[in-house]
């Protein structure tokens, strides 16, 4: 019985024993990467975008005509002086100069940073402009009521196209159908009368129906701060912009291309792409690997 | 999917091996789990088969995914009963079990994975009533960490202890012998 009382106890301290060397306890799983407090920075593409993206054109009109002005991606745009007016009210004398912007491409958009959302929607898209008019360096404004025709190019234009207004915000251009205005399909592309000067888009809702999720952008090795994020709905001709790393919703299942840039202190391109489809989990772990600005160039004009 | 079908067969062996035993003493219990590396809190359900001063306990735990490590196991342990103080069995574990860790992508582990195979050793003590309560510390070999476990089990077939007096009590004072007056 003595011998029995005496090996429990030895089992006893056995265990406290061996519990006390094993008992070099670990906090590993929870621990974060020490890779993670060296996470790789990058630079807005602020400065890049600014270089690739597409030119302000300006046009000078001294004269009245009834042939548009052509844009160099094609926007068909016929000025009316008489439709002018300054901002307080007094009209306009020859000359007076437009200035035009075309994003056609889902590339010249993001260059832009001008997605197609419409207070929180997809938009599919036919195009955007900016159409502005100026005179002695002051901007002009359409006369209530007036509009001018614009046309944009398109070979396989879609019917029910509106128009939408770029309306500015500190951080982005949300698009309005204010005044509510239609494109009518031509032979050339769509055909419209746009009663504002500034941001003009063609476009409708993607009409999505599907569930939506939100994808949040995380990364062990990359500060994602400062990137560019972009999600390129491929079916629904839809841009949208991430902005503080959340994107806004996105149907499940729908087939997505989503890049990342950003630009090191060297000046370096990084990036990371996945042509995917949007499904049910709400996080995307990326890793950013370096890019030439050719291939990045390929791409964007790939979306 | 996988991970589902692989609690289902532990759930199934453990519901098992307790119909087997269906006319001897065995014990379900279930238990809180807190393991104090992860700061997870978890639940445990298990059976307990005793054969001589050894016990069969095969059992599942699950971390749910307000924890920072979502995981669960499926294992068995073998508990040694040491020695008795009083009304408690102090006893020893060792425990063998599966583990699937379900935010292992989340972790900075290198070559984390969502299936693994874990040891555990530990020290427990619990009491020899039918319901009895049972605390647990448990070291995990793999992982290095330690979890309590504090919980509850009903034994079934269990006979309640003898009673110290059998028979009808006595009631009031003890008749005197008159003889002895």
């Amino acid at each position: 019985m003595k011998t029995l009382k005496q090996i429990n106890i030895l089992i006893v301290l056995a265990l406290v024993f061996s519990l006390l060397i094993f008992n070099s306890c670990s906090k590993e799983r929870i621990e974060p990467n020490e890779e993670e407090e060296e996470l790789n920075e990058y630079n807005t593409m602020n400065d890049y975008f600014d270089a690739k993206k597409q030119e302000e054109q300006e046009f000078v009109i001294d004269t009245s005509g009834t042939d548009p002005i052509i844009g160099n991606q094609g926007t068909k745009v016929w000025p009316a002086k008489e439709k002018l007016m300054f901002a307080n009210g007094d009209s306009v004398q020859w000359p007076y100069t437009v200035n035009l912007i075309e994003l056609y491409t889902p590339k010249d958009m993001i260059y832009y940073q001008m997605p197609t959302i419409a207070s929180g929607e997809l938009l599919t898209t036919g195009g955007e402009i900016r159409l502005r008019a100026f005179k002695d360096g002051q901007e002009l404004v359409l006369r209530p009521g007036k509009t001018w025709t614009v046309e944009m190019p398109n070979t396989v234009p879609i019917s029910n196209m509106e128009i939408y207004y770029g309306v500015e915000n500190t951080t982005y251009v949300d698009w309005e159908a204010n005044p509510v205005g239609l494109f009518t399909t031509t032979a050339y592309g769509y055909l419209g009368n746009i009663a504002q000067l500034g941001w003009a888009a063609c476009g409708k809702d993607a009409g999505n129906t599907a569930t939506t999720t939100n994808y949040t952008f995380v990364s062990t090795t990359d500060n994602l701060q400062n990137l560019s994020i972009f999600i390129y709905f491929s079916n629904l001709e839809s841009l949208m912009q991430v902005y503080d790393l959340t994107s806004g919703d996105i149907p499940i299942g729908e087939d997505i291309k989503i890049i990342l840039m950003g630009v090191d202190s060297s000046d370096n391109l990084f990036y990371y792409f996945s042509n995917t489809q949007v499904n049910s989990s709400n996080q995307v772990n990326v890793a950013l690997t370096a890019i030439s600005d050719t291939d990045l160039t390929v791409i964007l004009d790939g979306l | 999917m996988y991970k589902i079908k692989n609690l289902s067969i532990v759930t199934l062996i453990l519901i098992l091996s307790v119909n087997l035993y269906s006319q001897k003493k065995w014990g379900l219990g279930i238990s809180a789990i807190y393991n104090l590396q992860t700061e997870s809190f978890g639940a445990g359900l298990r059976a307990e088969i005793p054969m001589n001063r050894f016990s069969l306990v095969p059992q599942i735990a699950y971390y749910p995914a307000f924890n920072k490590i979502h995981e669960y196991y499926a294992g068995i342990s073998l508990h040694f009963n040491m020695f008795n103080i009083k009304n408690f069995t102090v006893y020893a574990i060792g425990h063998a079990s599966y583990n699937g860790w379900l935010n292992y992508s989340s972790s900075a582990i290198e070559g984390a994975s969502s299936a693994n195979i874990d040891g555990e050793g530990g020290i427990g003590i619990t009491t020899r009533a039918c319901f009895r309560p049972f605390l647990e510390y448990r070291y995990n070999v793999k992982w290095r960490e330690t979890n309590l476990r504090l919980g509850l089990m009903y034994f079934f077939n269990c006979k309640k202890g003898k009673k110290k007096s059998a028979g009808r009590k006595r009631k009031g004072r003890a008749i005197r012998c008159p003889a002895y007056n």
